[in-house]
């Protein structure tokens, strides 16, 4: 069943549902509130902070741990929990259920890492959760959740499965993502929230006292397929980089000297999109920079040519990488950097560069944040309007002869935007809908509409191309959350063109895919 | 007007709180239902729901009325069938309808025997799937709500939907296969 299919049934039963009958009698509520005193409870309303448990993952465990450095001054003595709330909640069971049920979870957890009890309590998450128990059984989260009106069981489930998340190690939480994602890999939101919960994780499952630091934090590499497999394309540079790990205390690279150009390529390819950035890890990537430059932290320059250069010249690895790096597309950092160093290094037969040997560490950072804004440059470019005259229609029924029996979407792959539009309109003119049908994006991430139900919707008619619309101009709005390239066609009507739409200009949205440009199924602005 | 009308019942005016139970009953009896509530059940949970929410009614903002109301329908269906084990329940359900759906007086408002299938299989959901897919798609909250309504992470809302969607266009699927006597490999 695809998408649109799916959607027409729910709405349909969602129509369904309200030809339900109304039998909520409003007279017999009131008649059993007035026919009930409720009781007032005795104890004293207090003004609660909001538990931060239901927001971002990501900042849950933070957060909550930090809440839980300073308890709350009004933790439940014995006789008030005791109490019934004035709901009926019996807080001595929901605690007591909550610690009964947690040892379990607990215990379980241990098992499965194969700790003995000393080992497992020195994990940091275990010590969240542990506090985590102590909050949970709290008067005050109890009482918070009774002026809800939640239930006992609703309760003790909501601590429960917060603690058991808290237990979930970094391994059991991919599987889980990956047993969820059936096999479609996440949008760029979703995998930021799992790759960020992920490294999360991996640094609350280091020891208590470990000096690991949250820009420290290492991807096993053996996760690296699983993560692939979850998240979306353009993360595959980030997560590579976060499996490169640390320096050595000499500061040098531990990985072969060919990882870093690649992995400065792909981290560049990540970041690029205007959903990931690399803020606040900003300095590891510096780094990666930096000794791709000199192949080592140091700033001695006789390091720099003992690790890089051999007899003089540059070692043969590195030349290949660093040209590799300066061949990469004229707006990407890693070329700005790279093209005039090799440019200086072939000049010299691979000796020396002025412009390499004058690189520091801070330039390193500066080149970094650059990569990480370069994103945020506002990517709309207008081009140049493209007439509609007689040669352009021409150009346009030249396509339709050649094109219309052509099998495969991508036949259109050669075509500019303008002429897309205006092969949408031709055909819209022809009253070829099917033809017009295969200009749409087929693209389970965006709207669909079957075919069938298309064809079905009937024939637009436009008027012949050039009496309709006076020229296409094509706008480009850079990547969209899906990481395609979008842009619009801005089509200037003629005067007949605009009476019929009571506008002078319309828009066309369109989006860049393998098989070229294509159009949303609503494409008109 | 809502916003007047709680008002009003906050001060205690008990015909405020009538005119507000006229204007939310339908949708706590349809949402109790869509959670999976009995039919004949609904009358019975819904005045609870509106007992307990009177209760309340003093301390929460009127600006997150609605979200209460989810809640504690929610609750309120939970509780009712409380001491019936899930198994007992589905199984019970199963049985009124399940083997000849739309026969039973409760779902002569859903027309049509492919809507009546539909609510089947919602109904055989999960309740972690289930509940998001009915606030989202009956009851047109957005991510964010659901995520305030049920105390879940925005990331965890978007994933049991997804996974919701999922599992019925599979049982639907599967349910095809058998209809036109394919099988599966």
């Amino acid at each position: 069943m695809d998408t649109h299919h799916f959607e027409e049934r729910m709405n349909k039963l969602k129509k369904g549902y309200e030809e339900m009958e109304e039998r909520t009698d409003p007279k017999a509520v009131i008649s059993a509130l007035t026919n009930k005193e409720p009781e007032r409870s005795k104890r004293p309303k207090k003004n609660w902070i909001v538990p931060l448990i239901s927001v971002a993952a990501i900042f849950t465990l933070f957060l909550f741990a930090m809440s839980l450095v300073n308890p709350p001054t009004n933790s439940a003595s014995e006789e008030e929990k005791e109490e019934v709330s004035e709901s009926g909640l019996d807080f001595v069971y929901i605690s007591q259920e909550i610690d009964r049920q947690y040892a379990e979870i607990r215990e379980e957890a241990r098992v499965k890492m194969g700790l003995d009890d000393e080992e497992f309590s020195q994990i940091q998450a275990v010590v969240y959760a542990d506090q985590g128990r102590n909050h949970f059984m709290s008067v005050d989260f109890i009482d918070y959740h009774d002026t809800y009106g939640d239930t006992e069981e609703s309760i003790i489930e909501t601590a429960v499965d917060e603690l058991s998340w808290i237990l979930t190690t970094p391994e059991e939480f991919l599987a889980q993502q990956y047993e969820n994602s059936f096999h479609t890999k996440r949008s760029l939101e979703e995998s930021g929230y799992v790759l960020s919960s992920y490294m999360r994780k991996l640094l609350d499952f280091e020891e208590v006292g470990s000096d690991v630091v949250a820009s420290d934090v290492q991807i096993p590499e053996s996760q690296l397929p699983t993560l692939s497999q979850i998240l979306h394309p353009k993360f595959e540079g980030l997560i590579k980089f976060y499996a490169l790990g640390k320096l050595t205390e000499a500061g040098e690279m531990i990985y072969p000297y060919e990882l870093t150009a690649r992995s400065l390529i792909e981290i560049e390819e990540s970041i690029s999109d205007e959903a990931i950035t690399i803020e606040g890890e900003s300095h590891r990537v510096a780094n990666l920079l930096y000794l791709t430059l000199k192949g080592t932290m140091s700033e001695n320059q006789k390091d720099h040519q003992a690790i890089l250069f051999e007899n003089g010249v540059l070692k043969k690895e590195v030349q290949d990488q660093w040209k590799h790096l300066a061949e990469q597309p004229e707006n990407t950092v890693v070329h700005a950097v790279f093209a005039p160093i090799v440019k200086e290094m072939l000049d010299t037969g691979w000796t020396s560069s002025t412009t390499w040997e004058n690189i520091s560490y801070e330039d390193a950072q500066i080149y970094i944040r650059e990569m990480d804004s370069a994103k945020y440059k506002v990517a709309q470019s207008k081009g140049d309007a493209v007439l509609v005259d007689a040669q352009f229609e021409q150009r346009i029924h030249n396509y339709f002869k050649e094109l219309a029996l052509v099998p495969g979407l991508d036949k259109y792959k050669a075509l500019s935007p303008e002429e897309i539009v205006g092969l949408y309109h031709y055909y819209g003119q022809l009253g070829e809908l099917e033809l017009r049908y295969e200009l749409y994006i087929e693209d389970e991430r965006y709207l669909q509409i079957p075919k069938d139900e298309y064809l079905a919707s009937g024939s637009i008619e436009y008027l012949p191309l050039q009496k309709y619309v006076k020229a296409y101009t094509f706008i480009n709005q850079g990547l969209d959350l899906n990481g395609n390239e979008t842009g619009l066609v801005e089509v200037e009507l003629t005067e007949r063109g605009a009476s019929t739409h009571d506008t002078p200009v319309m828009l066309f949205q369109l989006i860049k895919t393998e098989d070229g440009w294509k159009m949303p199924f609503m494409p008109t602005q | 007007m809502t916003v007047k009308l709680i008002e009003a019942a906050q001060q205690g005016d008990l015909s405020a709180y009538e005119e507000l139970i006229y204007t939310y009953r339908g949708t706590v009896e349809r949402f109790a239902y869509q959670c999976g509530a009995d039919y004949d059940d609904v009358p019975d949970i819904s005045q609870e729901v509106f007992i307990r929410l009177y209760r309340f009614l003093h301390q929460f903002q009127r600006d997150r009325f609605t979200t209460w109301l989810y809640k504690v329908t929610l609750n309120t269906t939970r509780d009712h069938y409380r001491k019936e084990t899930q198994e007992t329940r589905k199984e019970k359900r199963l049985h009124e309808k399940g083997v000849l759906p739309g026969q039973t007086s409760e779902d002569t408002f859903l027309q049509s025997e492919a809507d009546r299938e539909l609510h089947l299989q919602i109904q055989k959901l999960d309740e972690k799937y289930r509940v998001p897919l009915v606030l989202y798609y009956f009851q047109e909250c957005s991510y964010s709500e659901i995520a305030t309504i049920l105390s879940l992470t925005l990331g965890t809302v978007k994933i049991r939907i997804h996974r919701a969607k999922d599992l019925l266009r599979t049982a639907f699927e599967e349910q095809e296969a058998k209809l036109s006597g394919h099988t599966s490999l």
